[in-house]
């Protein structure tokens, strides 16, 4: 019987944990360690954010699926990972402190699956995020639901004649999720148009991308209305026809109530007034520990990166090649652990080898590249496949370092977004979806991807598709009768 | 020639000193191409179908 232990209950921990579940001959036992008992759908936080949905309709609790599964859930924060034991077992465990009474505990396991999500770095920016200046976040349902709050308030003082100035974008130089950010802002400005109330608004994006629709991935080039279209042009003219004003090449480096203090790549330094502003902060690690058998904390990248993500098997030196030479081969195949082989991260969690956008700087030195997007699809893709990799070597007794049924890497797989404009029947979005994830212009010199499968279209059609995915997911998510049916 | 204006919400004064100019802009036709029922609940199909492929590729 083996023990795998997964941290973290997100898309792509929950996606490991129940896939584990069901690939594992029953024998074998899984424990998920989460200190949120509630499992969210983050992307339908966009609508949260503009009252479509209520929190209520993206959440339902953990003990739902886990039940069902019998995975032993254990509603706690996993504070430190032993990989060689202590003085008593040689046995690597993870050191969790349970939520609710405060005790600590020892997990002892045979595989362990570090798939813990972002800790939401409000600090990277001074004065960044709700508690702080009153920037606010859609990256949480709680988030949401406040930005909901707070856009409710100024959409009264335009009722009553009074302009507001609204700012959406990213709050820092090295942030990631700009299509969030874009989903967000075209929806704020979509809802303001159905009031009537365009002309009593001036929205603005924010954002450290080079162009708009670079979106962390370096833009993408899609086939669209008979064109090999790149997303530049395509956001663009959202952004046009929906009235918004971006502002590109920014590294915001300071908020305070009301300002937006940022730096352009141009070394020019100005502000940006608002109203209304939600900003997503950067990512890091959770803060997890690594620790060695004499208690000493592991501090020689090997178990983490000095930016708290999980160190794998991608290649790291690619990192000082020029831009033009990196490639899909730079990215973890295996998002296993080189040192130790029975640990492995997924999503968020794990380091990558470098950014997919060019990455630079502003002339003091502040950061200017949007990290790589590992959230959404990609995080369950990697969790499912992490998932079947384990289940693997545990059911016919494999290797560690054999060859895993699975490469699971970013250059391997595609991703789909849907980007909503709106809710409702007549409501639209623009779906696209990009083969493969990481771009590789050694094997497609022309733009990088897969034409025959890189595509993005705007449309009602795609609103559907969006709305058909929240409840396809959450039937999913709740290991509904079928559920592995469903593709992540 | 008396062509009807799309009366952007950005002004001329503004874009033309800023980036906001260059982007393309849907006319009329495209406006309605994705708001016609008929012709999205064939694009649904469409890209459902796309959707489960490019989802299953590896």
């Amino acid at each position: 019987m083996a023990r795998v232990v997964v941290i973290g209950a997100g898309i792509s921990g929950h996606t490991a944990a129940i896939n584990l579940k069901h690939k594992l001959k029953k024998s074998n036992e899984v424990i998920v360690i989460s200190p949120n008992s509630l499992y969210q759908w983050i992307p339908s936080n966009i609508w949260v954010g503009t009252g479509h949905m209520t929190a209520e309709q993206v959440i339902f609790p953990l003990s739902i699926p886990y039940k069902k599964l019998k995975i032993d859930f254990r509603h706690a924060y996993a504070r430190s990972i032993h990989p060689d034991g202590d003085s008593k077992s040689d046995k690597g465990f993870v050191r969790i402190e349970y939520v609710d009474s405060g005790k600590f505990e020892d997990l002892q396991y045979d595989y362990l699956i570090n798939s813990t999500g972002p800790k939401l770095n409000f600090d990277a920016t001074e004065g960044l995020g709700p508690n702080k200046s009153g920037t606010l976040s859609i990256c949480t349902y709680e988030h949401a639901t406040q930005a909901w709050g707070e856009l409710q308030k100024i959409i009264d003082k335009m009722k009553k004649g009074q302009k507001q100035k609204i700012v959406i974008g990213l709050g820092n130089g090295g942030a990631t999720c700009q299509g969030a950010a874009v989903e967000y802002v075209l929806n704020v400005a979509n809802l303001i148009k159905s009031k009537g109330l365009e002309n009593m608004a001036d929205i603005n994006y924010i954002t450290n991308e080079f162009m708009v629709g670079d979106l962390g991935m370096g833009g993408a080039y899609v086939r669209n209305n008979g064109y090999v279209a790149h997303t530049k042009n395509i956001i663009e003219s959202l952004f046009t026809e929906f009235g918004i004003k971006w502002h590109t090449k920014n590294s915001v480096y300071k908020v305070e109530p009301g300002k937006i203090f940022y730096e352009h790549i141009d070394g020019e330094e100005k502000v940006l007034e608002y109203d209304f502003s939600m900003l997503i902060p950067p990512f890091s690690g959770v803060g997890l520990k690594g620790i060695d058998k004499q208690g000493n904390e592991i501090t020689d990248g090997s178990l983490f990166k000095p930016n708290g993500l999980m160190t794998v098997d991608a290649d790291y030196s690619s990192a000082s090649k020029p831009y033009h030479e990196w490639s899909g081969e730079d990215w973890p195949s295996r998002l296993q652990n080189p040192t130790w082989k029975n640990i492995f991260a997924t999503g968020i969690a794990f380091a990558p080898p470098h950014s997919i956008s060019k990455p630079r700087t502003t002339p003091s030195g502040r950061p200017l590249t949007p990290a790589p997007p590992r959230t959404g699809m990609p995080s369950a893709v990697m969790g499912n496949a992490v998932a079947t990799n384990v289940a693997d070597l545990i059911n016919n007794n494999k290797p560690l370092d054999g060859k895993l049924k699975i490469n699971a890497s970013m250059a391997r797989f595609a991703s789909i977004c849907v980007v909503s404009m709106g809710y409702g029947f007549r409501g639209i979005a623009g779906t696209m979806s990009v083969y493969p994830t990481i771009p590789d212009f050694k094997k497609y010199p022309d733009f990088g991807r897969d034409i025959e499968y890189t595509m993005g279209e705007p449309g009602i059609a795609g609103h559907w598709f969006k709305w058909v995915m929240h409840y396809v997911f959450m039937y999913k998510a709740k290991a509904n009768p079928g559920w592995y049916l469903i593709p992540d | 020639m008396n062509t009807q204006q799309t009366q952007l919400k950005t002004s001329w004064e503004e874009r033309n000193y800023t980036e906001w100019n260059f982007g393309m802009y849907p006319l009329a036709s495209e406006r309605f191409r994705r708001k016609c029922v008929i012709y999205q609940l064939f694009r649904f199909i469409v890209l459902s179908l796309k959707m489960l492929k490019v989802a299953s590729l590896k």
